[in-house]
């Protein structure tokens, strides 16, 4: 089979050995490690396309990886099988200015990404400071939150190019039509996208997509309020996210934000004694069009809701020098070099504002009752869709070489996340352990997902194990 | 060259064909251009204040089934006339056809969209039913009346404006023997209830105190033939109105003003389709009264003991079934009359329902509905006073008898009381 | 009677005491009064006698009702055909007997509005209009597409939905959070955040794979996947008055919004591929709520108010000779005046830019307060149906702006090889733009005379069409409206049939939900 596979992608772009499967069997979680037979890197989608028809001839499970680092048990390779590590497809097949997306291989990361727009004026929708191997495309259909909840119509993802697990290609949206330039994820027939979104590979195996792309401001003003408390923050944002102000809007704990920030612990400690509590980042950013005017009118609407507030949104909070530019410059030019988190497990999920305050008081207790130091927590909150909802999203400190430390927090994490199920968190991003908790509170759903699945992946080849699979 | 415009081969596109009789090619032409789009059933969608006031059917919001529907009707008359279907098919036609109070409020929002006149199509339903079917054994009573009694209350004619002798006083003319300018019609219910005939006293009152030449029929008054015009009794309708007409041209009456709505929509409108032509104006008492009052000659020399808070309701055949249809034209109506009466007089708060004016939602009174279908009358009339309840006025205010008939008949029983009042008892009060 | 007639009369017996046991006898009709009114459409199918009268018509309450009238339906092997307000009708004809029409009239409730996370849980019979009044309230939104606001607020977000606002809010098939819906086999099923609980329908993704995917496309699944019995729809904010203006009377209402806050324009040009470039200026600018390109016809159409005007005003060309290649813009100030302050200099400064021209000040006059609004609020859409009994529509396509313009122009030869019937439309274009210029809509609507005698012969003409832009690989344009027809044409084309046959077959197995839409697996 390994033959097989070096015909298919070269044999230097298969690898079995020992060491390279033991990197590839684990990941950022706290998941068990699961041994995959062999590597393959293919380069197009001709190969993925001939990987997939192996794999049905041989009943192999496959399993996609495009980031060069995973944070969420995904490509883990449950039940064994090969991983196809989409890496090195890294190319921007095309960047259009004119209708604002960029056409990109599984490979592209998002620095990657952002500096190729930034000579189009244009720049990506990431996360919050992702991850420098951190690939675009899979954070796009995986669903990770945006930072500007202005764009409505959020779903960066457009159209891809998929391999289904029959071995087809398939074309989503607009792009399914050869005469079309791609912009419109809808059809053809149904909304087949919607089904490759959150699949974590089980549907099929993305080769390409179009993703939008954004106006990158050439002025910005950032603005940061302190809270006591997470609740706090609520009702100021959905106010601010009514009046359409802003660009880029999150709150952050101090934890985090000390994190993000320090360039060493002594500065860490010295963040950590003077940040409040929570910090909400407002960037208002500058149209292409006389942008200081837009800038302007945004932050007097922005001071009216801080005055009835009685909140004073600054250049910083805490007396950090020089945090606007530090922030702002770290959202334009993503960092790169270390990751900014401690290594750190995360339980996130979706929830509206107003409880957010009652989620973190459920996670606040939950560390405390497992022995965590508080302030090491870390809480990310990211409005959504101009407030309608947020990602809320907790991280626990965790040294992947302590086993102690693993168990305890593992153990944190599971209880925690069903806790929060039962207190109506909405998990929309089954990963690893809570899939069952998910999928055992919603049996037609996960019926269905069952049904599906059958239909797209008769075999049951791709990415086994995940989901309700 | 520039290429020759396309336009429809079939005229009626090109424009509505408003003259000639309501005939079966009309009446198919009607139906055939029913695009299902429904506006029929719902208040215009720029008038819509809230999800709960959001019907203008009575008929559709009640019986459900699109069959029960302006859209529903149209589609029955095209199978009828197509052949596909006879009116005897189902007993249920009758219920389609007649379980409507003919309020016109699809009418209405139908215009807004396309040309069309959809209660005329139901009236020519009505008749075509009756024609193929005979009478409903409900209206039998008011049709024997109005054969009997030329009028629709199984009343002698001698009872008839019986309330104008006992204020001999006024000296109110008597147009049998005298002349006036005006003629005040007093319409059947006015006429005859004894329940109401305090509100035509009070109108003959204040003509006479601002000392309008006016004068009545007496008991040789015929109904205006509205009831069997409604219903489909065509025959009765043309020979009560051409009686009628050819009456009151005699007399030499410049006016005739009228306190029923359904009065005044069938003399002003309907009187126009037949070969008799009328020579007078026709005003409803708002109208006239309003006009006396913006000239100042009626002054309110009181405030009403306690200040109310009243909300006025649109009966149908003063408001939007009131003109003759002229496509494009605004549906106008006796609207800012009454609402200018009810804001002069001292003491009275106006609140206004959602549904008002063109898009009134109908009292429930009309089309026969009252007393053949007292069910639905009085659902519709409940409807209607919880949508009055919700404006925090404590009473409706409204000028048809038939409205306030059936908004007091449709009000018992319900826990909150909501006093029904004709505008000029309220009036009289400031007086 | 005969045997096989016998026979038929007691099934049919036999399904009507099914239904009214589970529904009430009051809430099942099948007599010939009731199923007459559930055939007809604003297309020429019934009166090409393409429709048949259902065999029955049922009134469930809610989703458990529902569920049981399709488990019924399953049993016996007949189809059913789900409606919402029903308005147009497009595919609630049935088009074979033994159907049953699903009719949403005791389903009308609004479950909950959340005023704070801008949503609101509604059930099929509640209106746009129903919905939008309750939301200006609340200072909210939600669009309303040019079929007008009288239609089911979940029927418009599974169909289409390409609203005026959508520019800035999203189009319909991103309005849609959690659903709550009984499939063709009669299981329940419930997507987003409605999963766990299905009293919180707050958000629409997943989990997991996202199930709305099968709920509609580009076009909707003509009731082929079951019927939703509850959704929860997003609103948006809105800085308008609580109560929609409206100045006038029926038919010559206007409408006018806070001009502090709303100010319309419109601006025409040269050349559609000049109106296009500024409506990718506007969109690049972030401005604007809504941005469109109407086809000269839609001026008339909502416009005039009866027939006469209609045709007497379109022989003045009024509308031709001063909107051709015009574009609407309404700016919007959400934050404040000031905003729109803002949007106003810059939308000068891009009309300038561009060499855009101003309407002449008196047609302006004449069409913006009369109906410039209805893209935000639409209540005239009917209108499209005055002139000439009936419109049509094609190469609708939604892609870039810039395709789109490829798109109409090869509309227009259609248009100009079947006039008559199709009636004099002058450039017959509309261009949409949406996502704030991140793709655009392209659509080719005109008027045809409903009593041509030719009008069949179009409607073959148009099929042929669709086979021959499907042949070519051209995808899109009428066809998703035409459901199952298409798409068994388009399916292996653009490489999708296998998979929603086999999605159909998964939910529908004995193929009652109104065959043969979405597709015929059988086939």
């Amino acid at each position: 089979m390994i033959k097989e596979l070096r015909d298919i992608v070269g044999a230097k772009n298969v690898l079995d050995d020992e060491q390279t499967l033991a990197l590839y069997s684990t990941d950022q979680t706290l998941n068990p490690p699961k041994k995959p037979f062999a590597v393959a890197k293919p380069k197009n989608t001709a190969e993925v396309q001939e990987l997939v028809k192996f794999a049905n001839k041989t009943l192999t499970p496959l399993v996609p990886a495009s980031s060069g680092i995973h944070f969420t048990g995904g490509t883990l390779a449950e039940q064994g099988g090969v991983i196809v590590d989409m890496s090195g497809m890294n190319k921007i097949l095309e960047i259009d200015p004119l209708n604002r997306k960029a056409k990109i291989e599984p490979g592209v990361t998002w620095q990657q990404l952002n500096d190729a727009l930034k000579e189009h004026d244009q720049m990506a929708l990431n996360p919050l400071f992702p991850h420098p191997k951190a690939s675009a495309l899979t954070s796009s259909i995986e669903r990770a939150p945006m930072l500007i909840p202005k764009y409505e119509y959020s779903e960066p993802a457009l159209t891809m190019e998929v391999v289904l697990p029959t071995g087809d290609i398939f074309r989503t949206g607009s792009a399914s039509d050869a005469h079309c330039e791609g912009a419109y994820p809808e059809g053809p027939g149904i909304d087949f996208w919607r089904m490759f979104l959150g699949a974590q590979g089980t549907m099929g195996i993305a080769c390409w997509l179009n993703v939008k792309t954004e106006y990158r401001p050439k002025h910005q003003k950032g603005f940061f309020i302190g809270f006591d408390g997470l609740g706090d923050a609520a009702d100021p944002i959905y106010k601010l996210q009514r009046r359409h102000v802003g660009n880029e809007c999150f709150v952050l704990n101090k934890f985090l934000l000390a994190q993000l920030i320090a360039q060493d612990s002594k500065e860490f400690g010295k963040l950590m004694a003077d940040l409040p509590n929570y910090i909400l980042v407002l960037i208002l950013a500058g149209a292409p069009r006389r942008p200081l005017e837009r800038i302007a009118y945004e932050e007097e609407a922005l001071m009216e809701i801080a005055a009835d507030f009685r909140l004073q949104p600054g250049k910083t909070v805490g007396g950090v020098a020089g945090l606007e530019s530090t922030i702002i410059g770290k959202l334009r030019n993503l960092p790169a070099g270390d990751y900014w988190k401690t290594p750190s497990q995360e339980v996130f999920f979706i929830t509206t504002m107003d409880k957010a305050a009652y989620y973190e008081d459920i996670a606040m207790g939950y560390s405390a009752s497992y022995g965590l130091n508080l302030n090491e927590v870390g809480v990310y909150m990211q409005p959504l869709e101009r407030g309608r909802a947020c990602h809320l999203q907790f991280s626990f400190p965790c040294d992947l070489a302590n086993d102690s430390e693993k168990e305890n927090i593992s153990s944190l994490t599971a209880e925690l996340s069903k806790q929060l199920i039962d207190e109506g968190a909405f998990f929309t991003r089954p990963y690893g352990p809570w899939a069952d908790l998910v999928y055992r509170r919603s049996a037609s759903y996960t019926a269905m997902l069952k049904e599906l699945k059958k239909i797209y992946d008769p075999n049951g080849i791709l990415n086994p194990g995940k989901l309700c699979f | 060259m520039a290429k020759e415009m396309l336009l429809p081969k079939d005229p009626r596109y090109l424009k509505y064909p408003l003259e000639g009789p309501f005939d079966t090619e009309k009446a198919r032409w009607i139906a055939f251009n029913c695009s299902r789009c429904s506006v029929c059933k719902w208040v215009n969608s720029w008038q819509v204040k809230s999800a709960k006031y959001a019907r203008i059917c009575p008929q559709h919001t009640r019986y459900l089934y699109d069959s029960f529907s302006a859209q529903g009707k149209c589609d029955l008359a095209l199978s009828i006339i197509d052949g596909k279907m006879k009116w005897g098919d189902d007993p249920e036609i009758k219920d389609i056809l007649f379980k409507c109070t003919m309020c016109g409020g699809c009418d209405a929002m139908d215009k807004n969209i396309r040309d069309a006149e959809l209660v005329k199509l139901f009236r020519w339903m009505r008749a075509e039913y009756i024609k193929d079917q005979g009478i409903l054994p409900e209206q039998k009573p008011l049709v024997d009346s109005l054969k009997q009694y030329d009028n629709v209350w199984v009343q002698p004619r001698s009872k008839r404006n019986a309330w104008a002798k006992e204020l001999k006083e006024l000296g109110i003319k008597d147009l049998n023997k005298e002349k006036a300018d005006v003629l005040l019609f007093v319409g059947c219910t006015y006429g005859l209830s004894q329940e109401l005939k305090s509100t035509i006293i009070n109108i003959a009152k204040i003509l006479k105190a601002n000392k309008v030449d006016f004068g009545i029929l007496g008991d040789t008054e015929l109904c205006c033939g509205s009831p069997p015009d409604k219903l489909g009794l065509a025959g009765e309708f043309e020979r009560l109105a051409t009686a009628n007409i050819k009456r009151f041209n005699e007399l030499g009456v410049k006016t005739v003003v009228t306190p029923c709505a359904g009065c005044y929509g069938t003399i002003r409108v309907e009187y126009d389709e037949l070969p008799e032509k009328k020579n007078f104006e026709v005003l409803h008492v708002a109208e006239y009264i309003e006009t006396l009052i913006k000239d100042k000659k009626i002054k309110f020399k009181k405030e009403l003991p306690v200040t109310v808070t009243v909300t006025w309701h649109d009966p149908c055949h003063m408001g939007r079934m009131s003109r003759p249809y002229v496509p494009g034209k605004d549906l106008e109506g006796v609207y800012e009359e009454p609402r200018n009466i009810l804001k002069a007089i001292p003491g009275v708060e106006l609140v206004e329902m959602e549904r008002i004016k063109e898009y009134a939602w109908c009292c429930g009174g009309g089309g026969g509905a009252f007393t053949a279908f007292k069910d639905f009358a009085q659902w519709t009339a409940r409807e209607r006073i919880e949508e009055a309840k919700d404006t925090g006025a404590s009473m409706i205010v409204t000028s048809c008898p038939w409205c306030e008939s059936n908004l007091r008949a449709g009000g018992i029983g319900m826990e909150e009381k909501m006093e029904i009042k004709n505008l000029f008892d309220l009036m009289t009060e400031a007086l | 009677m005969t045997a096989t007639t016998d026979t038929k009369h007691m099934r049919h017996e036999q399904i009507l005491k099914a239904f009214q046991a589970a529904l009430g006898v009051e809430n099942v009709k099948d007599n010939p009064a009731t199923v007459n009114a559930y055939f007809g459409d604003w297309l020429p199918p019934k009166i090409l006698g393409m429709s048949m009268p259902p065999e029955f018509v049922v009134l469930p309450n809610g989703t458990m009702e529902t569920q049981a009238v399709i488990k019924i339906c399953n049993r016996y092997k007949i189809p059913f055909i789900p409606v919402g307000s029903n308005q147009w009708s497009l595919t609630g004809s049935p088009n074979r007997p033994h159907t049953v029409i699903i009719d949403c009239k005791r389903m009308g409730k609004i479950h909950e509005i959340d005023e704070k996370n801008m949503y609101a849980v509604i059930e099929p019979l509640c209106t746009l209009a129903q919905i939008q009044a309750e939301a200006y309230k609340r200072g909210l939104y939600i669009g309303s597409p040019e079929a007008s606001a009288t239609a089911s607020a979940i029927g418009g977000h599974v169909f289409q939905g390409m609203w005026g606002v959508g520019y800035r809010l999203g189009v319909a098939y991103k309005n849609i959070l959690g659903i709550e819906w009984v499939l063709p086999n009669g299981e329940i099923l419930r997507t987003g955040s409605f999963s766990q609980d299905n009293d919180n329908g707050f958000w629409g993704e997943g989990p997991g794979p996202d199930l709305r995917g099968m709920l509609r496309g580009y076009a909707g699944a003509m009731g082929g996947v079951g019927m939703v019995t509850k959704m929860a729809i997003k609103m948006h904010p809105y800085p308008g008055p609580k109560v929609w203006p409206v100045a006038g009377m029926i038919p010559n209402q206007t409408s006018v919004l806070p001009e502090d806050r709303f100010k319309w324009y419109m601006v025409k040009y040269e050349s559609l591929e000049d109106a296009v470039n500024f409506m990718y200026e506007i969109g690049k600018a972030e401005i604007a709520g809504v941005v469109q390109k109407w086809p000269t016809v839609y001026y008339i159409m909502w416009w005039s108010n009866s027939c006469e005007q209609y045709w007497t005003e379109w022989q003045k060309r009024t509308f031709q000779d001063n909107v051709k290649n015009a574009v609407g813009v309404c700016l919007w100030g959400f934050s404040s005046g000031k905003q729109l302050e803002y949007e106003k200099r810059v939308l000068e400064d891009i009309i300038k830019e561009t060499g855009g021209k101003h309407v002449k000040q008196e047609v302006q006059d004449m069409w913006v307060p009369r109906q410039a609004n209805n893209w935000i609020r639409d209540t005239h859409g009917s209108r499209m149906m005055r002139a000439s009994g009936t419109f049509l529509a094609l190469r609708l396509q939604t892609d870039t702006l810039k395709f789109s313009i490829g798109q109409v122009k090869t509309g227009y030869e259609w248009v100009n090889k079947f006039s008559p019937p199709i009636l004099d439309s002058d450039g017959p274009d509309w261009i949409g733009g949406y996502d704030f210029g991140h793709f655009g809509f392209g659509e080719t609507d005109f008027p045809v005379e409903k009593c041509a005698e030719d009008l069949g012969d179009l409607l073959g003409k148009l099929l042929e069409m669709t086979k021959q832009d499907v042949a070519n690989g051209l995808e899109n344009g009428v066809g998703p409206f035409l459901g199952g027809v298409y798409h068994q044409m388009a399916g292996p084309v653009f490489k999708y049939d296998k998979l929603l046959k086999g999605i159909k077959n998964a939910i529908d197995p004995n193929r009652v939900s109104n065959p043969p839409h979405q597709i015929d697996p059988d086939n």
